[in-house]
Formats: structure tokens, sequence, C-alpha cells
């Protein structure tokens, strides 16, 4: 009751300042929510909204751990981390915070019931969590995991005292609302908006605003309008088709920033005759020759990159030539640009067998990545130049992941989001053999398949020294680069855009939040 | 018996011209006429006047996307009067194919559909008892239903696709058609000229088809232009929602749904000029459509 009589109160000041008050930060974001409990989903959505209320053992930036809750660690054996918590962080209802909320996050995050998207691959290798002292924390895993850091900083952590027995239903409410992050929660509206406020105790300094208003606007367009008629200070995952607009807008700034989510091409590597892939009197072809590295290579070459990004995603994505952009962990500076060669494209079809070419459909989801439709259509094109017929069939992406899922398709499109900032993420869910009981391939959708890149992920979890164990991620770049055991097309922006006076910049990958913009004179 | 034959003669000879008379006294008409005359010219010879053939992907360039009208082609120096979509297509050969499948969709399902709601209608009308109660209670149904909501269901369950979308109207449009016949007939089969035909021993089905039939024709002519002009925009409406056609073979619902995006961008033509095409259309449609329910509604005579 009391969080609702709060949160009454507040609407109520809200309307009573009239409008807003410069004080107060509304934010039109694009990822739906689907629960305010932290722990159930990994969606984007609701990360963004936790952001504001909770935090993690460590914080990333692009590929560098910094301290979060833990003000240090250290690696005691290959399997024991010790973690040395701050003193100084109280919950946002006074409690201090100690190393036994720390053992209850990680247990709960385990298992949430009604999870669809749970955070168990990120607690895959730990075995235990235990508290060492009030502030130190100790935890031991299964197998060697040099990645745990990355893996720890998933896991928000909530409160034994507020969280023990609370279900998602009462974070949504509020009752279980009680973080240690900057701001701290007034009210939910499912499906429409998270209000929240200050935490004036908040350990990391005073947080810049008094009031964030968390809008969701799911339709690209509509965010843009919305800015435009300042209904919102800022707004998230701005539509290429908008950017150049909004740049001359004199009363709006535009932020991009490099991304870690790439559009890429799973060809499917399952044997035997597909219904998507036919001969050119339209008869399924015995054999797949999406199997044959010439034939997907020659599909790699034909593509005209640069062409689709400044035609299609209006110069808001890089060419992208591996599945991680550059600068990041286990980027490999080694495999460069691949060429629009469609004479070579050509010639490689011939060598493999098919002078003329052959007939595909290729499946695309019309409702999940920004801009994937259009940028197939126009790869579409690309392939029809060198004799591949391309019918693209564009599905919702409940149907289309479905099918997706089980090796079904012929081509299938993905947005990976290289969400841990090193290689090895990808490595685990789209690139090694599909093996549910070791948590690998989950979202390898061709069922790609290469002893080398398997080996690789392997030896980079075991391998703690950071050289040896970049070297072993660029190495499998190489591996699957030459392998064109995926065709990626390009890294996406990450793109915000804000009324003049305010700054973003970005804080982990594409999530929204009011901690990243600050007012700038 | 020579008054008889007399009235049958005039009634055979006039009406038809009569219709025509009174339709062409009407200018708005004659013009939505002579305009759907011209869509319809402009949809069947399409692809002999097309500069570039928008369905395949060979000759599209992607380089040329989002051209302003009067741009010219680069690689073969043709104008793109009306500029060019997201992927680089010719909007007027765009448009013109457009026109084709929508008039295709519209015009098709509109007349399989009348030909399976009329018989319906009329055998529901004759035969009457448990039949006529079934199948005006699907009538019913079917009417009740939001279309679009109706429409959604039904090609989520079949699949995209042209055929699956004249399907779909046809499901939908049978029961109009239906309706309309059987009412009609239940009034004409009291008519003694149906009790003449009985009296002649003449058999149920000949009575049905070659003298109820032709009498409600009227009402159901007025039916089909509607109901061809809603087939048309229901077509562009399910295309909008991409559940129509392929998307690299955009119908204008299509072309105007992937407009839609560069709407604050300013690049209004890509959706605008299908817009306006499939605009004309319909109103043409419905000029002669209203203009056939004035003079083909006896109750309107002067």
């Amino acid at each position: 009751m009391q969080p609702r009589v709060r949160s009454l109160i507040a609407s109520a000041l809200i309307l009573a300042a009239g409008s807003v008050s410069a004080q107060t930060l509304r934010i039109g974001y694009a990822d739906p929510v689907s629960s305010l409990d932290p722990q159930l989903n990994n969606y984007a959505g609701d990360r963004s909204v936790a952001l504001h209320a909770f935090e993690s053992l460590v914080n990333r930036h692009d590929d560098k751990t910094l301290p979060g809750l833990a003000k240090s660690w250290k690696v005691l054996d290959d399997t024991t981390w010790q973690f040395d918590l701050r003193d100084d962080v109280k919950w946002q209802d006074g409690t201090p915070l100690t190393a036994d909320d720390f053992v209850f996050s990680f247990e709960r995050a385990r298992n949430v019931p009604g999870s669809v998207a749970s955070y168990a691959g990120a607690t895959r290798t730990v075995e235990s969590v235990k508290a060492k002292d009030d502030h130190t924390l100790i935890i031991k895993t299964g197998t060697p995991n040099a990645n745990l850091l990355p893996d720890v900083d998933s896991i928000y952590i909530v409160s034994r005292h507020a969280g023990a027995g609370a279900s998602s239903a009462d974070y949504n409410s509020g009752k279980a609302m009680v973080g240690t992050g900057p701001y701290r929660f007034v009210s939910y509206v499912p499906g429409d908006r998270t209000i929240f406020e200050r935490n004036d105790s908040y350990w990391g300094g005073k947080p810049t605003w008094d009031q964030v208003d968390f809008r969701f606007i799911a339709n690209a367009a509509n965010r843009t309008a919305a800015l435009l008629a300042g209904d919102v200070d800022v707004i998230d995952k701005v539509s290429p088709t908008d950017v150049e607009r909004l740049r001359k807008t004199p009363a709006v700034n535009v932020f991009a920033y490099q991304g870690l989510r790439a559009l890429i091409i799973q060809p499917s590597f399952r044997e035997g005759p597909n219904e998507f892939i036919r001969d050119n009197a339209g008869k399924p072809l015995v054999d797949n020759p999406l199997r044959d590295v010439r034939v997907r290579k020659a599909l790699s070459l034909a593509i005209n990159r640069q062409a689709i990004d400044e035609r299609i995603m209006q110069g808001t994505v890089t060419e992208a030539n591996q599945w991680m952009p550059a600068n990041t962990f286990g980027y490999n500076p080694e495999v460069k640009n691949i060429p629009y060669d469609p004479k070579q494209a050509k010639e490689l079809l011939a060598q493999a067998g098919f002078p003329d070419g052959f007939q595909l459909t290729a499946h695309v989801p019309g409702d999940r990545y920004p801009q994937a439709p259009e940028a197939m259509q126009a790869v579409a094109q690309f392939w029809s130049r060198i004799g591949v017929k391309v019918q693209l069939e564009v599905l919702p992406w409940a149907v289309y992941a479905g099918k997706a899922n089980k090796n079904e398709l012929a081509i299938s499109v993905i947005a990976w989001g290289n969400g841990t900032g090193e290689a090895a993420y990808a490595l685990t869910n789209i690139l090694t053999t599909v093996d549910s009981n070791k948590g690998q391939g989950a979202s390898n959708w061709g069922h790609y398949s290469n002893p080398l890149a398997d080996k690789a992920l392997i030896d980079a979890t075991s391998e703690f020294d950071e050289a040896k164990r970049r070297k072993i991620l660029e190495d499998s770049v190489k591996v699957v680069s030459d392998d064109v055991g995926i065709i990626p097309l390009f890294h996406y922006q990450n793109i915000w855009a804000a009324r003049k006076g305010l700054k973003v910049e970005p804080l982990v990958s594409d999530r929204t939040a009011a901690t990243m913009v600050t007012e700038q004179p | 018996m020579n008054a008889v034959s007399k009235t049958v003669r005039l009634q055979a000879q006039s009406p038809w011209r009569r219709v025509a008379v009174e339709f062409m006294s009407s200018p708005t008409a004659v013009i939505g006429l002579l305009v759907l005359l011209i869509i319809v010219l402009i949809a069947v010879l399409a692809p002999w006047i097309v500069v570039q053939n928008p369905y395949d992907l060979m000759q599209l360039n992607v380089l040329d996307a989002r051209l302003a009208p009067g741009s010219a082609n680069m690689d073969t120096g043709y104008t793109y009067w009306l500029g060019t979509d997201g992927q680089g297509r010719d909007l007027v050969s765009a448009i013109m194919y457009g026109l084709r499948i929508s008039l295709w969709v519209g015009i098709g399902s509109a007349l399989i559909a009348a030909v399976i709601g009329t018989l319906l209608g009329l055998v529901s009308a004759y035969v009457g008892g448990w039949l006529d109660a079934l199948l005006m209670r699907l009538v019913d149904l079917l009417l009740s239903f939001p279309v679009i909501l109706m429409a959604l269901m039904i090609l989520a369950w079949l699949g995209k696709g042209v055929g699956n979308v004249m399907l779909t109207l046809i499901l939908l449009e049978w029961a109009y058609y239906a309706r309309t016949a059987r009412g009609q007939a239940l009034t004409e089969s009291r008519r003694e000229y149906v009790d003449a035909a009985r009296g002649q021993g003449i058999g149920p089905w000949r009575i049905v088809v070659g003298h109820i039939l032709p009498n409600c024709l009227p009402p159901l002519i007025v039916i089909g232009a509607l109901q061809i002009a809603r087939a048309i925009t229901l077509e562009a409406t399910l295309s909008f929602l991409g559940l129509g056609v392929p998307v690299t073979e955009p119908s204008l619902g299509l072309l105007i749904a992937n407009g839609f995006q560069y709407m604050l961008s300013n690049e209004y033509w890509i959706s605008l000029f299908p817009g306006l095409a499939l605009l004309i259309t319909i109103v043409a449609i419905n000029l002669v459509g209203d203009r056939l329910r004035d003079v083909l509604n006896p109750r309107l005579q002067r």
C-alpha cells in the first residue's frame, strides 16, 4: 500500500509542477519491458530499467571491467575468486549492503519462477557463492572460467531482506524494489512507463536528475515525433531513416556510437535436400550447396556492403568483416573488409558446379531487427546478379524464431548483440557446435560446426592469461572467416537523440538509462 | 397472350439501354467510368509500358534507392518521374504493377465471392428450413466480426501470398451477396410469374436460375461494384500490415507501408504516389458503383 500512496503523491507532485521542471528527465525508449524484477528475464528493456535501481559486482565498459559493488577482486586459484566489497553502500531503505545479499542474489538468479530468458547461462560455471565476512565474497566455479567477470556483471544484486520470498509481481508493485542504484522506484505502469526519483544516499555521488520518467514508445517514428514535439527529452534506437532529419533540426542533438550488435547471415549446414534450395527448374537440390565453402564465399563476395551502408542504412552502420566490431577483445585486425567482387563470386559458383546459379528462399524476421528486411532485400538483389535467384520471406519473429531454431531454413539472419563485449560470447552461442547440454550454440541457427572453433572456445575459457586468451579468440575469428561459417553484413551503431543542452554517453552496449544523460551548457 | 409477349419484349429490350442512358446522364459517373477504364488499361498493359520490371531483382539497383521524383537512372538514363523507393524501384513501374495486383485481387475475389454468395443465397431462400437457418446464422456470424481481425486470423493460419489474400477476401465477402440474394429471392419467389412457372411444371433449378436469379441481379451488381472497391482497400490494408504480398513484389498497400518510415525524413514520394493511385482507383470505382445503385434501384426512380 505504501509504495502506491507514495507513487500517487509523486504523480500528484508532477502534475502540480505544471509540465515538468528542468530536473525531470523524460526518456522515450524502444525495448519492451517484461518485468521490473531485475533477475526475471535477460531482455534489453528489462536490463535498461533495472540499471536505474540496481547494480552488480562489477561494471563492464566496452571490453574493460571496472569496479562496481566490488572494490577489487583477485583470482585465488583457477576456480576460486575473491571479491572485496564496498563497505559504504546502503540499500535504498537504509539497511547496509552485506556479502549475504550477494549470496542471496546468485541463488535467486538461477531460478526465478516464470522466467523465459533466464540468467542461468551467466551462472553456468558458478558452483558456490559464499560470504567470507560481511564485505568479502568468495565465488567458486566448477571449471576454470576466465570469463567470470562478464558473467557476474549480468547478475543484478537484490537485497535478501526485501527480496526473500518476493515474486516478480512484488517487484512490479514496488514492494521489493529496494536497490543500491542511483534512482529509487516511484511507480510502474506496465507497457507505459516507470518513474524513478533521486536516491540521495547513493554511494557514488549525487545523481543528476531529481526525477526520471522512463516511457515505452515502441514505434521508431513515434519516438522521433515525441522528441520533436518536446514530449520527451531523450529517445533511443533512432531509426536510420530519421537520423538525417534529426541532425538537421537545431533543437536536437544526435549521438551515434559504435555498437556491439552485428547483422549476420547464417547459411544452413544441414545435409541433404532443403525445400528452400532448388535448381533453376525448381526441383530441390540433392545436396545442400551451402555446405561448399566456395558457394558461401561467392555469396559473401557478391554483397556490396558499402551500398547497403549508404543507401539502406543511411550511413548509420559500419561494414562488418567479422562478428565483433573493431577495438574489442578478440577482434582480429588481420581479417580485412570483404570486397564487393561479383566477378570472382560467379567464378567460384561455376567452380562449385553452379555456373547458372540456383534458387534460394531466404528468411528474415520483420519485427525484430532494425531495417533487416530492407537490408536483406538489397542482399537478394546482389545475389540475383550472380545467378542465385532469391525469394525473400519476411516472417513475424515468433514464427521465424521457431523455424530458425530447428534449422528448417536455408538462409537465416540474426542481429547478434555481443553483450559482454568480447568474442567468446558469440563463439559460445552462434559459432560452436550445437550442444544444449554444454550450453553451446543456442543461436547457431545454421548448425555451423568446426572443430577448430569448438576447440578455441574450450581453450579461451580456461586460459587466464589475457594476452594468450586474446590470441586464441583472434585466431578463431580467422578460422571462421576463412571458412565463411557466417556472412557478416554490418555493425549497428547505437543512436540516441536528445533535446539541445543534453549529452548522451553510452554505458553498456545499447542499454538506455538516465545515468547516461547529463546537462551540457 | 399477345399482351404478355409484348411486355416481355419491351422488358427484354429496354432495361439495359435505360440503365446505360441514365448512367450516362451523370457527368461524375462518366468521369469515374473513364478513369476506371484508363486504370484497367494501364494495369493490363503494364508489362509492355513500364521502363523496369519492379518485381525482377536483377533490374533493381539499390544504389538508386530513395531518389527524388525526376531523378535520372545512372545506368540506362531513363527518368524516375515519381522517384524510387527504398530498394531503388521505379515508382511509376511499381505503381502500375501494384495496380495489377490490386485490380486482380479486387475484381477476382469480388466475382468469385459473388458467384458463391449468390448461389448460396438463392438455395437458402428456395430450400428454406434448417439449411436456410444454418446458412443465415453463418452469414450473421461473418458479418458481426470485425473484418480486419477476421482477415488477420485467416491469413495467420493460411500464410502469406496473393492467392491466400484472395481466398481470405472471398471467405469474408460471400456473406454480403448471400444475404442480399436471399432477401431478394424470397420476395421474388412469391411473385406470380414464379407460380406460373411452377404451374407449367418447370423444375426447381430452372426456376431458381432461369427465373428468380435474373430478377435479383440489379442489387447484386451494385453490391459487386462496391465490394470490388472494398476488396482493393482490404488487400492494401493487409499488405500494409505485412500480411499480404511478398516484400519483393509489393502491391500498392505494401508500397505505402514501405514508404511510411521515410515520411519524417521528407522522402514523401514513396508513400504519397502509391497512396494517390489507390485513392483515385477507389474513388472511380465508388463513383461508378453509386451511380449504378441509383439507376438500378427502382425505389429511387422518379
